[in-house]
């Protein structure tokens, strides 16, 4: 049967890059357990698995080995047709059963051409029965993930208790198609590679901000011998993981999203502004701060349904004087994000080497220390016969951090509360360093949504 | 009357809606489940399906289906 190979589409490239950096799968690996505390009954859960890799086409990607260039292809299975695995691990305490799904996180898909996801039936302590999935970030991202997630527990509500049988999911190969139609836009590329250009070039090079303060980026100075340097070194050999993880009650929670919603911004650009903040008041009022923001770009019903990784990365550069009140730095943000998100089909890959041939920084160096992806999607059983049980989420680190902190910032599945969860690498910080981050960022944000107008300088003298 | 119902059927893209559904007086935000992201993500593909260059910031002023194709009606004509 002749195969069609495509491209990895942007997104996918933007994971496939550390693979090649590191010289392992391992990155790239996304693994996650979701269950309920209740009893499931296997068989069926083990069909609606099965009828998930028949439905969802993104599952059934396999990749080429790397050609001489060192790029990949992809193609789509036509079956995948295997037997799913079970394990039973009720007889451990949750702790160990959550260290050994830790270790499988670490197992690689090494192989060119085979499948490059593996979903396991689980009973776990504590009466929990689901799923765990172990999966290449190239066939999905979070909201990929959530989509599936759900999808086979719609299929599984279905068969158990006649609920309606959901919807078909879009095509990943044709979107796929679209994509690639949409890169050969001549027009579009010119207008998008002028913006971001523009973008990188309209306030002067960058300056980095860490938030162990200034002396980071003098100790760079130092090392390259350049007293104007306005990049720092980043960790490359030791990329060991921290996690910290914090959980926002559901009542402030409410009140940040009511505040969103009254002043028609969005929670990613109010917490971009925390986080941007805190960089200011540790680089003694910096008012230059680069950020990085990931955005999953599904905005089509196709885009939200076709799996795949559409996760993309931009630098979020804002310069906010200290005189500035709360809500206009916030206005501010926010309009940098809607000018990048007009932009945003544009190769990110591209943008950061933009970036570096435009300003010619030391090789290993970096403007940027904090990243930040916010998912609107909780990893929540939605049916109305699952709504009543106890839901667990678990997304175990893949061990390798390639970012200084990375902030993931979800809903929970339980209460509707928001989870912060801090991946940082732990050569470099520690736990407490994190602590500090997300207790300011909190302080400041609750203080500038009580008092919209408070000045940034006096959020940071006083905070 | 085409460019219309090409502008439609975009949008119902971007939404759980047939394009027949769609009314004037609906708003992006709150009765089409809009985000700043797909928003702005739109206003490029209707660029690129109308051949047409927007204002960004007139652009992101608009609201309502029936602002939309008054816009681009101007900016067409």
């Amino acid at each position: 049967m002749e195969r069609t190979l495509y491209p990895l589409n942007v997104g996918q490239m933007l994971q496939y890059l550390p693979i090649r950096e590191t010289g392992t799968q391992r990155c790239c690996n996304i693994s996650v357990f979701s269950g309920l505390q209740t009893e499931i009954d296997f068989n069926l859960l083990k069909k609606c698995i099965q009828d998930e890799y028949r439905r969802y086409e993104c599952l059934r990607l396999r990749f080429t080995a790397p050609d001489e260039d060192g790029f990949v292809r992809q193609y789509i299975a036509e079956r995948d047709d295997r037997d799913v695995p079970f394990m039973d691990l009720s007889e451990m305490t949750m702790e160990e059963a959550d260290a050994f799904l830790q270790e499988k996180t670490f197992e690689e898909f090494k192989d060119p051409e085979i499948p490059m996801v593996e979903i396991t039936m689980l009973r776990m302590p504590e009466g929990y029965n689901g799923m765990y999935i172990h999966i290449d970030h190239r066939l999905v991202d979070s909201s990929g993930l959530i989509v599936m997630v759900n999808d086979i527990m719609e299929l599984y509500c279905h068969y158990r208790f006649g609920s309606e049988y959901p919807k078909p999911l879009a095509s990943f190969e044709e979107v796929l198609k679209s994509d690639l139609k949409k890169l050969e836009n001549k027009k579009r590329q010119d207008k998008d590679e002028k913006f971001w250009r523009d973008y990188l070039t309209e306030n002067g090079e960058p300056i980095y901000s860490d938030v162990r303060g200034p002396r980071i980026l003098q100790e760079a100075r130092k090392k390259h011998g350049d007293k104007s340097l306005r990049a720092a070194d980043v960790e490359t050999k030791d990329r060991s993981v921290g996690v910290a993880d914090f959980h926002l009650e559901p009542e402030a929670t409410q009140t940040l999203l009511d505040f969103c919603a009254t002043q028609g911004v969005s929670m990613t650009n109010l917490i971009l502004l925390a986080m941007r903040t805190y960089l200011s008041k540790t680089n003694g009022g910096q008012d230059d701060i680069t950020l990085r923001n990931f955005v999953s770009r599904r905005s089509t019903h196709a885009e939200w349904t076709c799996g795949g990784s559409r996760v993309l990365s931009f630098p979020c550069r804002t310069i906010i004087p200290p005189d500035t009140e709360f809500l206009d730095a916030l206005y501010e943000v926010q309009n940098v994000q809607n000018r990048i998100y007009l932009h945003c089909n544009y190769d990110p890959v591209a943008v950061d080497k933009m970036l570096k041939d435009v300003y010619g920084a030391p090789e290993n160096t970096e403007y940027i220390s904090m990243s930040l992806t916010y998912q609107p999607m909780p990893v929540r059983m939605q049916n109305e016969h699952l709504a009543g049980f106890q839901t667990r989420s678990v997304w175990y680190p893949n061990g390798a951090a390639t970012k200084q902190i990375y902030l993931t910032v979800t809903h929970s599945s339980n209460d509707g509360g928001m989870i912060f969860d801090f991946h940082y690498q732990k050569a470099v910080l520690t736990y407490d360093d994190i602590q500090k981050l997300y207790y300011y960022m909190m302080k400041m944000m609750f203080r500038g949504v009580d008092e919209p107008d408070i000045t940034i300088g006096e959020l940071i003298s006083t905070s | 009357m085409d460019q219309r119902k090409n502008f439609l059927e975009l949008v119902a893209k971007y939404c759980e809606k047939d394009a027949s559904e769609i009314t004037d007086d609906m708003r992006f935000r709150e009765d089409l489940g809009f985000n700043s992201l797909s928003f702005m993500t739109f206003l490029g593909d209707l660029e690129d399906t109308f051949n047409m260059e927007l204002e960004e910031e007139d652009a992101v002023r608009i609201t309502t289906i029936g602002e939309a194709i008054d816009y681009m009606n101007t900016l067409l004509s």
